[in-house]
């Protein structure tokens, strides 16, 4: 890392002398002449500061590739760790944003915050992170190459069936039981935010809205989670809340991966709270106590929709089988207050109950599979394959 | 894997890469000021053969630079004196102290403050102040801790606090802290714990408390030993009401809190002892008796023959006396009752303060005493990849020179007053 | 229907008939060749032989047979003569029992060639081993001699009865052994994968996982001698010991990880009686979920965070450096030639 151009590795002329090569040449001089920081190997590094050169290390042990995505905030490129090129990872270099005013963008704080503290089987794994010579954050994340759930439940060429979706649901389960067990709020849980590794497993990503747990009256933002998956707390502007926000949407993401089609689809904020009633029926003060005290909630008005039957469910996701059911009815519960934890999810005994979940290798893939990874694998830095690698560089920006 | 209280703070990033034995801590800094006053020796070095240069091809203009290399003008080279670690130190606690004003003033939340603080204690522990002006960097450190504390506070409102100050000044030096940070943002803090025990020791006095694990204690053995806790360790039985057992330990937590707000942060107890421990260590410094039986309950009686036990009341023993040494909980500050002396001794460390202030300015690296401009250029060198005119760097140079004439006057009133 | 891939040790007798003998499958290929070329031009064959009916008044008429003689009726004498049960062959000369059920329809035009499908068929569900099953390639091709040999007599009628002995003796081995080793596992309860239901959209696809546990189930076999001892007529030399696989353990889904606090014990409620019990009673805090019980927790974890880690003890042999670094470093130095190449940064 140069701060100051008199520093740059790069400014280190040829033989070329100019007036305009004068304070390289001073640089070099300098280079020459001091006794420079015993610990330094290199001359640019003796003009760096610890710090620098701790990130400089960092950043070196990193190759990065090709670019295989950008997003609104960040680039994405294919990477390995330079001394041992199979070992995979994505790079995601968070841009800067000029509209913002506050420095390092907020997204980039928590997802640096969060991952650097987590760390469980599914939930995407944080490498490392470096700094870049005009300022960039990067991130190096766990190359994570098969797609995403919302990506693989639209893929009608996969065919699954209740152990996988148990499979999968239950590595959901666990990563959100992680970050509650470490009382962080991912509030951004939906498909694809949901990664599948090379292993089969399924990584929570994208943890630009995570948040620890608040304390008591200290207020939170109810402007949190994508809107197919927002509970209706969050609709109604409740702004102390907890885990159950995140369980809500864990069930939406169940409910998805069985129906093959989004569960809760609108367009608007409002609609989504129609969505949601129609479903559930419409909360009143003896159904979630407490309800009509939040700052958007409105009577219902006539008629008011009144929650669907069991059949209605059957109908719909026999393919969870009973148990399935009535564990996605429990996490889909209206009021916050009675809808299971995270841990009470795990407690279930639809995981536990036949069939068994399948395991991860077993597990189907999204598109080629195996042979995907294997053209991932082969694919070298520079070489660009669009397509898909453009689709998994998009759910690492969510 | 079971994944115990323990095994939460070892995965934490404050453990991973923050926490350090004294001699590590030692090391570091020594290195740390090594580093730095070999860069500024570099640094004046080359400013030298600069202006040497300068003046033998008649380059008048460059002669009133002022700092450091005003010396040396007219060959006459006198030695820089450099900051020693202790000086350091001084500084960065002094301006730790101030953060804590500053989070007063501008009303911050507690752990926004700490976090602040020790956002700056990690940024000089790779750093020396003579590289990176310090006041900056605290500014910009709780700045900072509000993001990531999720306290929600925007550049410009922040910056307006200060006297002359924009947001740009703010945000600088955001990516030099970042860096120095080694890009982690959690800090566990001890008082969301100091609560916990202290909802412990409540429920124990009301007799509902329950010992972990079958430790042979019932509620109402605990209850009945907590109302006859001596006053202090080794005194005689002291037979309380349930209601003076309460206040006690309210009383106790309100002083623990205190500690934990000033002397925990301000110390080096986050590097070297885990939050559990500080707490309970604040809290042995509030009321020994009562601390002492909370953490017998803890273990198997009679906590003296676990070796578990004697080893944390022994690393406890020695972060109290961190603690302590503290100024803010020195017997000397206590006692010290006339207001005058209070005022002398205030006084007295002001003026050490400025002297090394003063001490600083001169030993300064040159390089780096422009954040604002170095942000820009490192931007701009990033798109033009580098490449520097005469012109360019010319410019750039008496712009920082002229900044640092400002910087003197930066330095003057050290708060923005209240309105 | 197996051929050795690669052969060894074969008999001479059976390489005559593998090149020069005719053997009724390759024979009957010759003609099902031939027969897809002339579809429709049988005229002998459509009279059924029992009732002598023939197609060219009964445009509809369908003949069936049943591979426990062969014979060819029409489905009509077949409804006629087995509905009320078991009957005998109506064929003059053919004494055998058939049964209605076991009627079908002829896959091949050729009955030799019919019936010596169906052979290979039932002798392929006995003997179903694989190459991975035997130690070398020479043992598993001494396996597919044997496994042909009895295929031949069957075929062509050799020592039926006692070919058929064998055959039973080994399928009775095989299945003793597939349910020792299904009792030793612990498995004892076979796994219901439950049917999906069929009114939801398709998914029916059995997991790979349940195709797993239902491949190994049948790719049973015996060690030798596991059938006690008084057969040897089906000890394949070089046949792996099938070794029963470690009892899968009950699924946790908490993937390993358990929380119980090791220093307290969380309580419902503690009474501090300040603005922690205001919140627990405030509405906005009750109707958006946030639970009291989460800072409890939270709470009593953070003061236990660290109670036992000792930090004087635990990093002194730590290097200011993250130690991670520090080993990659060493490696990064290694092969650092190439510092510039493709960095973008």
């Amino acid at each position: 890392m140069a701060l100051s151009p008199m520093d740059s590795p790069r400014s280190v002329p040829g033989p070329a002398k100019t007036l305009a090569a004068k304070t390289k040449a001073l640089a070099v001089q300098n280079a020459a002449s001091s006794p420079l920081s015993s610990g330094a190997s290199t001359p640019t590094e003796g003009t760096m500061d610890l710090a620098e050169q701790m990130n400089d290390q960092t950043r070196k042990q990193f190759v990065t590739g090709a670019r295989l995505g950008e997003g609104t905030y960040a680039i994405v490129y294919a990477g390995h760790y330079r001394h041992d090129p199979t070992r995979l990872v994505a790079i995601k270099k968070i841009k800067v944003n000029a509209d913002y005013k506050d420095g390092v963008a907020m997204d980039a704080i928590r997802e640096i915050k969060y991952l650097q503290e987590l760390s469980h089987p599914n939930i995407i794994k944080l490498h490392a992170v470096f700094s870049t010579k005009d300022q960039n954050l990067s991130l190096v994340l766990e190359h994570l190459p098969l797609g995403d759930l919302e990506q693989l439940w639209k893929n009608k060429d996969v065919r699954y069936g209740g152990a996988d979706i148990k499979a999968w649901a239950c590595m959901l389960a666990r990563a959100v039981w992680f970050c509650h067990k470490n009382f962080v709020l991912h509030r951004d849980i939906k498909g694809n935010n949901l990664l599948i590794a090379a292993d089969g497993n399924v990584k929570l990503a994208d943890f630009g809205l995570a948040r620890s747990f608040a304390d008591p009256f200290r207020p939170m933002t109810y402007n949190v989670i994508t809107r197919f998956y927002r509970p209706p707390e969050l609709l109604y502007g409740a702004r102390y809340y907890g885990g159950a926000v995140d369980v809500w949407s864990m069930g939406v993401v169940f409910a998805e991966l069985a129906l093959r089609e989004f569960f809760l689809p609108s367009e608007t904020d409002i609609q989504q709270l129609s969505v949601i009633c129609d479903v559930f029926g419409t909360p009143t003060e003896e159904t979630w106590p407490g309800v009509s005290k939040l700052e958007f909630y409105t009577p219902p008005s006539n008629p008011s929709s009144r929650p669907q039957p069991l059949q209605f469910w059957r109908a719909r996701f026999g393919i969870l089988g009973d148990d399935g059911i009535e564990l996605l009815r429990a996490m889909l519960t209206m009021d916050p207050k009675r809808r299971l934890t995270a841990q009470q999810v795990l407690e279930h005994r639809y995981w536990t109950n036949a069939p068994r979940p399948t395991e991860k290798e077993d597990l189907p893939k999204n598109g080629g599979g195996a042979k995907v990874m294997g053209e991932d694998l082969k694919r070298r830095g520079g070489e660009i394959e669009s397509g898909r690698a453009d689709k998994v560089a998009r759910k690492l920006f969510g | 894997m079971r994944y115990t209280e323990d095994e939460v703070y070892r995965a934490s990033s404050q453990f991973r890469l923050w926490s350090f034995t004294a001699e590590q801590l030692a090391a570091q800094r020594a290195e740390t000021n090594k580093a730095a006053v070999e860069r500024v020796k570099a640094a004046v070095h080359r400013q030298r053969a600069q202006r040497q240069k300068e003046s033998v091809t008649g380059s008048e203009s460059e002669r009133n630079g002022s700092g450091v290399d005003n010396q040396a003008v007219n060959g006459v080279q006198k030695e820089v004196e450099y900051l020693t670690v202790a000086e350091e130190q001084k500084i960065v606690n002094h301006l730790a102290e101030t953060l804590i004003k500053l989070g007063e003033h501008f009303r911050f939340p507690v752990e926004v403050v700490a976090t602040g603080i020790q956002f700056l204690k990690r940024f000089y522990l790779y750093n020396s102040p003579m590289t990176y002006e310090p006041q900056l960097i605290s500014r910009s450190s709780i700045f900072l801790a509000n993001k990531t504390e999720n306290h929600h506070l925007t550049a410009e409102k922040y910056a307006a606090g200060f006297p002359k100050t924009t947001a740009e000044q703010i945000l600088a030096p955001e990516y030099l802290i970042i860096q120095a940070l080694r890009f982690t943002f959690d800090v566990r803090h001890p008082f969301r714990g100091l609560k916990g025990g202290h909802m412990e020791m409540m429920a124990m006095a009301q007799g509902q408390g329950i010992a972990p694990e079958a430790h042979g204690r019932t509620a109402a053995e605990m209850q009945a030993e907590m109302l006859y806790l001596p006053v202090r360790v080794g005194g005689a039985q002291n037979r309380m009401t349930p209601e003076e057992l309460a206040s006690r330990i309210t009383t106790a937590y309100t002083k623990a809190s205190s500690i934990l707000k000033h002397a925990a942060i301000l110390t080096d107890a986050y590097f070297l002892y885990t939050p559990s421990q500080i707490w309970l260590s604040a809290h042995l410094i509030a009321d020994e008796p009562l601390t002492a039986f909370y953490l017998s309950t803890k273990f198997p009686s009679p906590p003296t023959s676990s070796p578990q036990y004697n080893k944390l009341l022994t690393t406890l023993t020695f972060c109290k006396k961190l603690l302590l040494s503290h100024h803010s909980l020195s017997p000397s500050n206590s006692s010290a009752s006339s207001e005058d002396e209070m005022k002398a001794k205030e006084a007295e460390q002001a003026a050490g303060i400025g002297a090394l202030i003063k001490k600083l300015r001169h030993c300064r690296d040159p390089d780096k005493i422009d954040l604002v401009k170095l942000n820009k250029a490192v931007k701009r060198d990033a798109v033009q990849d580098g490449q520097l005119e005469e012109q360019k760097a010319k410019r750039r140079k008496m712009e920082r020179e002229g900044f640092k004439k400002e910087a003197d006057s930066f330095w003057g009133p050290e708060l923005p007053k209240k309105e | 229907m197996s051929r050795p891939a690669q052969r060894v040790g074969a008999t001479p007798t059976k390489r005559l008939a593998e090149d020069g003998g005719e053997s009724p499958l390759s024979s009957g290929l010759r003609k099902l060749d031939l027969s897809s070329r002339s579809t429709n031009l049988s005229s002998a064959s459509d009279i059924c032989p029992v009732c002598k009916s023939s197609r060219y008044l009964n445009q509809n008429m369908k003949f069936l047979i049943n591979p426990e003689c062969y014979h060819k009726m029409c489905e009509s004498c077949v409804d006629r003569i087995f509905s009320r049960g078991p009957a005998p062959c109506p064929i003059a000369g053919c004494k055998r029992t058939l049964r209605k059920v076991r009627f079908r329809d002829q896959t091949f035009e050729d009955l030799a060639l019919e019936r010596e499908v169906d052979i290979r068929r039932r002798i392929g569900k006995v003997f179903n081993k694989t190459q991975d099953d035997f130690e070398t390639l020479k043992d598993y091709n001494n396996y597919l001699e044997i496994v042909e040999d009895c295929t031949w007599n069957l075929i062509n009628k050799v020592d039926v009865e006692e070919t058929e002995k064998r055959l039973q003796q080994f399928a009775a081995a095989q299945s003793q052994e597939e349910a020792e080793i299904s009792g030793t596992s612990g498995t004892s309860t076979p796994r219901n994968y439950s049917t999906p239901d069929p009114s939801s959209r398709g998914l029916l696809k059995k997991s790979l996982g349940a195709r797993h546990a239902l491949d190994k189930s049948q790719s049973g076999a015996s060690t030798p001698g596991a059938n006690g001892d008084s057969d040897t007529l089906f000890t394949f030399k070089g046949l792996k010991k099938r070794i029963a696989p470690p009892p899968e353990k009950p699924y946790d889904p908490f993937g390993g990880w358990s929380t119980t606090p090791e220093y307290y014990v969380l309580q419902d409620f503690y009474d501090v009686g300040d603005w922690l019990n205001k919140s627990r009673d405030d509405p906005a805090h009750l109707a958006g979920g946030q639970d009291i019980r989460d800072f409890y927790t939270r709470a009593l974890c953070d003061a236990f965070s660290g109670f036992g880690v000792f930090v004087e003890d635990e990093v002194a042999g730590r290097t200011p450096e993250d130690p991670v670094i520090a080993t990659e470093n060493a490696a990064v130095a290694a092969v650092s030639r190439d510092v510039n190449m493709d960095d973008v940064f």
